[in-house]
């Protein structure tokens, strides 16, 4: 084992760790909006791509301030969440319908948001604003480099699975929210105002999901591939392999997913790395379906049938 | 006993239709004989999917030229008009659009699609319809040498053009012997390598390391430690403009200085927009170039600039010479009748911003292409080839 | 009984006659088309309606079928008969194992491993471009053709049409057998079902199997039609695309992958409005109408075209009086 091998293997790490951290926080979307009222969003990714190009239109075409455009930005996606949550999910539980045409409404909204998007934008990708500073700023450790961008995401999604954890766990509203996830009718016998508690779910999975985009911004640009892209999927991925329970799964799961892509690359090929991660994800749900982590509560399951 | 009557039915029906002979729908060719007082035209682009999305500078180019056209009189005072179809980047998609405009919309020419796996895959149905299409997708492959389709003519420099041209630009002067090659996944990329692999092979130069990027993908660091591993000297760039953005960057971040030459999807401001100061330095084989002084180009640059508010990016301009090429040769046939069109598009010679545009023994319009530098602000053209 | 004949009269000679009618190039193959996904989105209704198996991942056996199929004919000189058979034993087979993570893992999980499965078919079909063309594509893939005659658009139209009246039938049989009525019951309560003797990995299993076959077979009649192959037409989009077509086509309906395949691959295509510059929003109207669809109508077309024929039924027996209502004609009329 050479010098400069242990070197790419440390790189590998380092930047596996980086990316799959993005992942994660993606993740921490899907696992919010499930402890809270049971359901999946296929359209969680859309909130990063519509607050990246809000967020890119009031700093450019406006040259609003950064920190009031970051703060527009994120409240209208927020206010998105109120708009799923009242022109969405309600319309579909109130026909009796089932999780399934929320899947599919849900997926549909996501192609929505891009077709309005390319419209307004066109299709092809944009510089993301230097407010990070300047795009491909990196730091230097030994022979190790990380972009600069990448200690922002991992002190910033720190401090959200914080906040969450925090919420979910520790305080009265976070135990509204799971509640209300766990049964609806018994939460409601309770007097728990249902109706606030599941705006709050929406409302805040957005937000998160806002706030990631702007994160990935510089690494994914200001593109459609933030809704379109891999990135949805792989974000579902680290939140399933994490358990879907904590927020802290969902940036592990994802870490591990990065790494997997990574040193897939490295030993076997660049070609199939998708494939390597996708086995290793079905092989994870087939054998341990609470995820990798096995993190339960004290009532048990996520996921068995 | 019921339902066996039934499909029995159904099944001598189908016997009928196909002892039948039921013709292949109605072949609305276009216009016979004189001029019609609109001539349509119908142009298929990527305005959405993956890869690069070159829709709106297509659509930009082509209305640009319509709209010159009809403002000076039209071709022989009949206006033309132009319907545009998104292909969604999509060759299925390309293929029911395809058809639309060939055979309900009956046009007198259509213009894309722009993929080059959707070209081979719905060319025949130009023949079929007796109207020509001209495309800017740049496979060899469907060269007239290769297919033989007379409706079938191309307007900018294909591929194994170019990339030829890159290769020999890269081992010829930037001395490359260990080139590491790194490629993209959609068949505009594929078709890219083969004829790089081909290039290098005439040189008798082997490729030390052959790596893929997925459309998507935010992190080259496995394929750029592995090319590091395998000792190149020297990249060649085969990836659309997100990933060769991340490349570059990646590339100077490891610290690994090597001289970097990508094909014509790094040519173009969709690419050092993105890359920003990393795409300084990186060389590029391109299909246009707006710093061309050529009077010509600079005419059509500040027209486009004026028009659609931003410089024009390959392929606009293809398309705009195209719809002139078009006017020229309608002029010449004196009809815009499919087969004598197609004859005219195969003689005429016209003078657009590609230079001289005459179809040759490939039915390509033309060979023009560049080899040009960033230096920051704008790509320095270091030679040009017709 | 004579009513239903008349009807199955009509509805046969509307299929005779409509190449006839509407039979231009392109218009015959976008009905074809839509035929095609009629047959494909049947098989998720038989899976994720009856069954209550999600699934979106059927873009996979879609590929898997038209794939293998085109692969067989063009690269081995197999005749086109012969290689959509083995297509679509591939694709049951693949559908078999498919099954296998739908007996541990509930909805949402299982979506994701049915999205896995699409993810990992088309990473395949793009890199394994020796024996697929790969992003370049695939091409010549050979037509039906019976001795010199090649079949053209409008034998392909009575060819699938053909197919489609098959495939409904035999699913009209299987809702109306044990077997249906175990998926029925396994999509309620599994529990209860299971208490009741009904095994349900065989259930998972038979619907999982159909449900591929039918992808599988729809594949192998899109590449031996098109011609051509190449990897956009099955990424996870397409996946979701199939599965808004059951829904709005109306999830616990026999035709409604018929109503949803061919109103969703014909909606796009009645979109193209001859407006300039349209074609930037035309498919933003698709994916609105398609939410507006799910939101307003969760039960789908065929669910609205069902009460609307209960109703009617109600009001033509209320004008009529009790006399109808004898019980010997109400059996026959079922």
């Amino acid at each position: 084992m050479t010098l400069q091998f242990l070197s790419d293997i440390l790189q590998n790490l380092v930047s596996g760790i980086a990316v799959g951290s993005t992942y994660g926080l993606v993740g921490l979307g899907v696992v919010f909006l499930w402890q809270s009222i049971n359901r999946i969003n296929f359209a969680n990714i859309s909130s990063a791509m519509i607050s990246v190009y809000l967020f890119y239109s009031f700093y450019t075409y406006v040259n609003m301030p950064v920190a009031i455009a970051l703060i527009l930005s994120i409240a209208l996606v927020a206010l998105y969440g109120l708009a799923l949550r009242y022109l969405i999910y309600e319309p579909i539980t109130k026909r009796g319908a089932s999780k399934l045409e929320f899947v599919v409404a849900t997926l549909m909204l996501t192609v929505l948001m891009m077709s309005v998007i390319t419209v307004i934008f066109g299709g092809m990708p944009k510089p993301f604003p230097p407010i990070f500073g300047e795009s491909g700023s990196f730091i230097r450790i030994g022979s190790i480099t990380l972009s600069t961008i990448y200690l922002y995401i991992f002190v910033i999604a720190g401090v959200l699975i914080i906040f969450l954890h925090m919420l979910l766990r520790k305080t009265l509203v976070g135990k509204l929210l799971r509640a209300t996830a766990q049964n609806n009718e018994a939460a409601q016998l309770m007097g728990i105002n249902v109706n606030l508690t599941t705006s709050l779910a929406f409302v805040l999975a957005t937000t998160i999901v806002g706030i990631a985009g702007i994160l990935l911004g510089p690494i994914y640009f200001v593109s459609l591939e933030l809704g379109g892209g891999s990135i949805g999927i792989k974000g579902f991925a680290s939140a399933v392999m994490g358990g879907l329970i904590d927020p802290y799964g969902a940036i592990l799961g994802g870490i591990l997913i990065g790494l997997i892509e990574n040193f897939s690359t490295l030993l076997i090929s660049s070609t199939y790395k998708d494939i390597i991660s996708f086995v290793i994800l079905i092989t994870v749900l087939m054998l341990k379906p609470n995820g990798i982590f096995n993190w339960t509560t004290k009532k048990g399951e996520a996921g068995q049938a | 006993m019921k339902k066996m009557s039934r499909i029995l039915m159904i099944f001598v029906t189908l016997l009928l239709a196909t002892s039948l002979g039921f013709a292949q729908g109605q072949v609305e060719s276009a216009g016979k004989g004189e001029l019609p007082d609109e001539i349509t035209i119908a142009l298929a682009a990527p305005f959405t999917g993956l890869g690069s999305i070159l829709g709106k500078d297509i659509s930009q180019g082509a209305n640009l030229a319509v709209e010159e056209i009809n403002a000076s009189g039209g071709i022989s005072g009949s206006k033309l008009k132009i319907t545009i179809y998104d292909t969604k980047a999509n060759a299925s998609v390309a293929s029911t659009v395809v058809r639309k405009a060939l055979f309900e919309d009956g046009v007198v020419a259509i213009y894309g699609p722009n993929m080059s796996s959707a070209v081979i895959g719905v060319h025949t149905m130009a023949k079929d319809a007796a109207t020509p299409m001209l495309v800017g997708a740049t496979s060899p492959t469907f060269r007239f040498t290769n297919v033989g389709n007379p409706y079938l003519f191309r307007l900018r420099a294909d591929d194994g053009v170019k990339v030829a041209m890159q290769i020999k630009y890269a081992v010829e002067n930037l001395g490359m012997k260990k080139p590491a090659i790194i490629y993209g996944s959609t068949d505009y990329c594929t078709a890219a390598l083969k004829v790089a692999e081909d290039a290098f092979a005439s040189y008798g130069i082997d490729i030390v390391a052959k790596e893929q990027v997925r459309e998507g993908d935010k992190d080259a660091t496995g394929q750029i430690l592995n090319m590091r591993q395998a000792g190149f000297d020297g990249l060649i760039g085969l990836t659309h403009e997100p990933e060769a953005s991340i490349i570059v960057t990646q590339v100077k971040q490891m610290g690994i200085d090597v001289p970097i030459i990508g094909f014509s999807a790094w040519g173009v401001p969709s690419f050092t927009d993105l890359a920003g100061k990393a795409a300084v330095g990186v060389y590029s084989v391109q299909g246009f170039n707006s710093s061309d002084d050529d009077p010509v180009v600079q005419e059509f640059v500040s027209r486009y600039q004026d028009r659609w508010g931003e410089r024009p990016s390959d392929p606009a301009q293809c398309y705009y010479d195209g719809m002139f090429v078009l006017k020229a040769a309608i002029e010449k046939a004196g009809t815009v009748e499919g087969e004598a069109l197609a004859k005219a598009l195969d003689e005429v010679e016209y003078m657009g911003v590609q230079g001289r545009m005459k179809s040759d023994e490939h039915h390509n319009f033309t060979s023009l292409s560049y080899i040009a530098q960033f230096d920051g602000s704008e790509w320095k053209i270091i030679d040009k080839l017709q | 009984m004579k009513r239903k004949r008349i009807y199955l009269l009509l509805l046969f000679l509307i299929i005779f006659l409509y190449p006839f009618i509407d039979g231009n190039a392109y218009r015959l193959y976008v009905m074809n088309r839509a035929i095609i996904h009629a047959i494909l989105v049947t098989g998720i209704v038989f899976l994720t309606g009856f069954a209550g198996q999600i699934s979106l991942g059927q873009a996979g056996f879609y590929a898997i079928g038209a794939y293998v199929s085109s692969i067989l004919s063009v690269r081995l000189g197999m005749p086109v008969v012969f290689s959509i058979l083995i297509a679509v034993l591939v694709s049951l087979v693949a559908g078999l194992i498919l099954s296998i993570p739908s007996f541990k893992l509930k909805a949402f999980f299982l979506s994701l491993v049915t999205i896995a499965f699409g993810q990992v078919v088309w990473v395949l079909l793009l890199n394994l471009d020796g024996l697929t063309g790969g992003a370049n594509g695939l091409f010549s893939i050979p037509r039906f053709h019976f001795g010199s005659f090649m079949f053209d658009d409008a034998a392909y139209f009575y060819l699938l049409a053909f197919f489609l009246v098959l495939v409904i039938y035999v699913m009209y049989r299987i809702k109306n057998s044990y077997m249906g009525r175990s998926m029925y019951a396994i999509n309620n309560d599994i529990i209860a079902a299971e208490t009741c003797g009904i095994n349900s990995k065989r259930t998972k299993i038979f619907a999982f199997g159909f449900a591929s076959i039918l992808a599988g077979f729809s594949g192998a009649l899109y590449a031996h039609y098109e011609g051509f192959l190449t990897p956009e037409p099955f990424v996870f989009f397409e996946s979701a695309n199939f599965v808004a077509m059951a829904v709005v086509g109306g999830l616990h309906h026999l035709a409604g992958g018929v109503i949803g395949g061919i109103a969703l691959t014909w909606l796009p295509e009645l979109l193209r409005l001859d407006i300039a510059g349209f074609e930037n929003y035309y498919l933003l109207f698709t994916s609105l109408i398609v939410i507006l669809f799910v939101v307003l109508l969760p039960k789908g077309l065929g669910g609205l075209f069902s009460e609307l024929l209960v109703r009617l039924k109600e009001r033509w027996r209320g004008k009529r009086g009790t006399e109808r209502e004898t019980p010997q004609v109400r059996k026959r009329e079922e």
